[in-house]
């Protein structure tokens, strides 16, 4: 019973990349195409998700939404890594007072919860899809930089390292060729079930205006701007809304089977 | 069964009822209920101004706000006429460049001073010295020269040159009279609202808290009402609440559930909501002034082109896009004057310029801009023809229909809003802009020297965005502050207007209107010339 969730969730994230990469197979329009004469029309063969206050295509836009709402997830998800992994390593390999000064840091930000720190982070970089991103980013590294630190430190204490140590081979080396790419698969299983959080992140930073800019079809700010006329057409909403919850439990049970597996693999 | 032909009569009668579209006059029911002179009324506006200083803001909801609380010397009322209020009589110079006003002398403010010919003097100082920095009231009044006191109960105000327009500046809330005291107290106080807002109104300030809720409380001593007000003596209601909602969805559901008993700017497309509700009113009113319109940079780079404006002017379908996005209750705009503002709009420029998208081509083609990029924009030398739009806030429904629509031609309308008002305050002062999008509320034609007057520029505190710098277009604003007579005034204000319109330095889209929803509750409550509702005479019926 449990694969049939995983195989829906994989299905419908397949269905997402095709639709992120080629939104036209999927719906041929242009998401921002605006028809003054057909505002506000409920969902009908013509179209599948109704129209929204312009007159623009909801499901058209919601196809081609795919792309920026997942962008700025999976971007600030690798952009998060990055920074984690310097400086988790930082930590690991500076001794004992650097490690202390990095890894208090990571835990007072850690004390802020990842939207707020995003916020605090989208004051400085600016509003637009870059900023959010970043945001994002630097909203979620702290608590990869403590994975990435534990998971270095325990790499560093094994055989081979040492033994890359002894036959002298220069330290850097032995952290890019050794510690690092041991670091990486606990660090990928957890980024994947991060995913879904960063991209719930990066679109409540473009629902608050601080993402993606109209008439962007992103689905938070798809959000924002139906708001206003919920009571005169619930499907411009609904449609984006429920996209982003379906995305969000889907890479969440894909991330959780694959979080599973792995321990599996290392307990035995 | 067909319908008797009484029931028909009596769908006829409430269909006609209903048709009725300046419900400016608030009030109810048909029956004469004798006035409560108690009562709280709370209001839920969508902006809160950044200073309440009336003299320094040049926010329109400022001077709402403080109108209870600030009386000005003359009075217009909701139809445009000028009559006396603070002051109770004038006389003009016969060269129109002096005004020497007479003043009650009953007039108390509500720290206790009275009101003299030195208060007066004090307050038009304090508009006019170089550290007020007013963004507004000191532009209001043009030419100034000084101020002098007459006698005790006498005050002239003098210009360089004739200067008409003032008598309407005069009753404008930037030019209200605040206890001279106050005015000493520096900008922070006095932009704090709170003890910082002291006048004469009838109604006192009182407490306030940022994005919140402002309250005021009745001024008992309150006897000098213009005469056009609705009443006499102190204002009905013992306290009035000013909650600041600017969420729209929430406005329109605090004022459904009862928990505000009126709201101002109701979005056109909840206004059927509130029609069908049987316990809500909606009181409706155009915005006199200018009207919501582009103003195209002619100093600009793309916009000195005047074919390239035409274009601009012409690809808009504005009648569909007005119709679409204000479901059909909102007038389209020929001229940057509303139809509303008093003796001088210039009603030959309907139907002057309708939409055109053929024509837009062949200027842009005419022009250069040939080209076409992968996203179907018009391009000229690999650059795409992008118009830029600054915007303060978000992009309203209207610009991205806009927008949208100017696709169409191959124009990107390139909105760039921002909340950082210095940015976008910069970006206008430089010129770094092709088009600004706004509209301004007076009841007086002047408000054209505002826009197109040469030294009105961003920089001054003006409105002239455009970037005109005509001395054909400065004689006949000059020539209409000069004349006295409302219909000289209002031709040289005409030819204004059909030469922003011919050289395509404005595109007027859609007059604004203020839609007031409200309690039936209420009553007695009316737009004033601003099309915001005037509190004095207002009241609640007891439940």
């Amino acid at each position: 019973m449990r694969h049939v969730g995983v195989v829906t969730a994989a299905a419908f994230l397949l269905l997402l990349v095709v639709a992120a990469l080629f939104p036209r197979l999927l719906a041929a329009g242009d998401p921002t195409a605006t028809d003054p004469l057909a505002t506000f029309l409920p969902p009908d063969s013509a179209h599948l998700f109704g129209t929204d206050q312009l007159g623009r295509d909801v499901f058209t836009r919601v196809v081609h939404g795919a792309r920026h709402s997942l962008a700025i997830g999976a971007a600030a998800t690798v952009g998060g890594l990055l920074i984690a992994v310097v400086w988790g390593l930082l930590a690991a390999l500076s001794g004992r007072f650097g490690d202390a000064v990095l890894m208090r840091v990571a835990d007072a930000l850690l004390a802020l919860p990842g939207l707020l720190l995003a916020l605090l982070v989208v004051l400085i970089t600016g509003k637009g899809v870059v900023g959010a991103t970043l945001a994002v980013a630097v909203g979620i590294a702290p608590g990869f930089a403590r994975v990435v630190r534990a998971q270095a430190l325990v790499v560093r204490r094994s055989g081979y390292v040492e033994a890359a140590i002894g036959l002298g081979v220069p330290r850097p080396l032995v952290v890019l060729r050794h510690v690092l790419p041991n670091t990486f698969g606990p660090l990928l299983v957890l980024a994947t079930v991060t995913l879904g959080v960063s991209i719930s992140t990066g679109a409540a930073l473009s629902y608050l205006g601080l993402g993606a800019q109209p008439p962007t079809p992103e689905w938070g700010a798809m959000l924002t701007e139906s708001q206003g006329f919920l009571h005169l057409a619930w499907w411009a909403a609904l449609f984006p809304g429920l996209m982003l919850v379906l995305t969000v439990i889907a890479v969440t049970v894909a991330g959780r089977h694959a979080q599973n597996r792995s321990e599996g693999r290392y307990a035995s | 069964m067909p319908p008797s032909r009484a029931v028909l009569a009596a769908a006829v009668l409430i269909a006609l009822a209903a048709c009725g579209t300046q419900n400016t006059g608030g009030g109810g029911g048909g029956q004469a209920a004798k006035p409560a002179t108690s009562g709280t009324l709370t209001h839920a506006v969508n902006e809160e101004p950044d200073c309440w200083d009336p003299h320094v803001s040049a926010q329109d909801v400022t001077s709402f706000l403080q109108r209870p609380v600030y009386d000005s010397l003359v009075y217009q009322t909701p139809d445009g006429a000028l009559e006396p209020w603070l002051a109770t009589k004038w006389e003009i110079s016969p060269d129109s460049k002096a005004y020497t006003f007479t003043l009650r002398e009953d007039v108390v403010f509500h720290d206790g001073a009275k009101l003299d010919a030195e208060a007066v003097k004090a307050n038009f100082d304090h508009i006019t010295a170089k550290e007020t920095n007013s963004q507004y009231a000191a532009g209001l009044l043009g030419p100034y020269k000084g101020v002098s006191v007459v006698g005790p109960y006498q005050v002239k105000i003098e210009f360089d040159r004739p200067y008409v327009p003032f008598l309407q500046a005069a009753s404008t809330t930037a030019l209200g009279i605040a206890s001279p005291a106050t005015l000493k107290a520096g900008p922070d106080k006095l932009c704090a609202a709170g003890d910082g807002s002291v006048g004469s109104g009838p109604f006192k300030s009182g407490a306030y808290v940022r994005g919140q809720e402002r309250t005021y409380t009745k001024n008992a001593a309150y006897d000098w009402a213009p005469k056009s007000a609705g009443h006499t003596g102190p204002a009905r209601l013992d306290t009035l609440k000013v909650r600041f909602i600017g969420e729209e969805a929430t406005r329109v559901g605090a004022l459904t559930s009862g928990q505000v008993d009126t709201a101002s700017a109701i979005p056109a497309n909840q206004l059927g909501l509130l029609k069908a509700d049987p316990n809500l009113q909606v009181l409706d009113k155009q915005v006199p002034g200018a009207v919501n319109a582009f103003y195209l940079n002619t100093k600009g780079a793309l916009f000195s082109d005047v074919r390239v404006r035409q274009a601009f002017q012409r690809a808009i379908d504005i009648d569909t896009l007005v119709k679409s996005v204000f479901q059909g209750l909102y007038q389209r705009a020929w001229s940057p004057l509303s139809p509303t503002t008093p003796a001088s709009y210039d009603a030959s420029l309907e139907n002057t310029w309708p939409p055109d998208p053929a024509l837009a081509a062949k200027l842009l083609d005419e022009a250069g801009w040939t080209g076409r990029d992968a996203e179907g924009y018009r391009t000229k030398d690999g650059k795409r023809l992008t118009v830029v739009a600054p915007i303060y806030g978000e992009a309203s429904t209207f610009s991205q229909a806009v927008q949208g629509d100017l696709k169409k031609s191959g124009i990107y309308l390139e909105l760039l809003a921002s909340t950082d008002a210095i940015e976008i305050g910069g970006r206008l002062d430089e010129g770094r802009y092709d088009v600004v999008e706004l509209s301004w509320a007076r009841g007086d034609g002047d408000i054209l020297s505002h826009f197109f007057f040469s030294d009105q520029t961003s920089k001054n505190s003006g409105h002239n965005f455009a970037q005109v710098t005509d001395p054909q277009v400065d004689a006949w604003l000059t020539a209409a502050q000069t004349a006295q007579e409302p219909a000289r005034r209002a031709a040289e204000y005409a030819k204004v207007q059909k030469w922003a319109i011919e050289n395509a330095v404005v595109v007027p889209t859609y007059v604004d209107t203020q839609n007031l929803g409200a309690s039936k509750k209420v009553r007695d409550l009316r737009l004033g010339i601003s099309a915001h509702p005037e509190f004095y005479g207002a009241w609640v019926e007891a439940p």
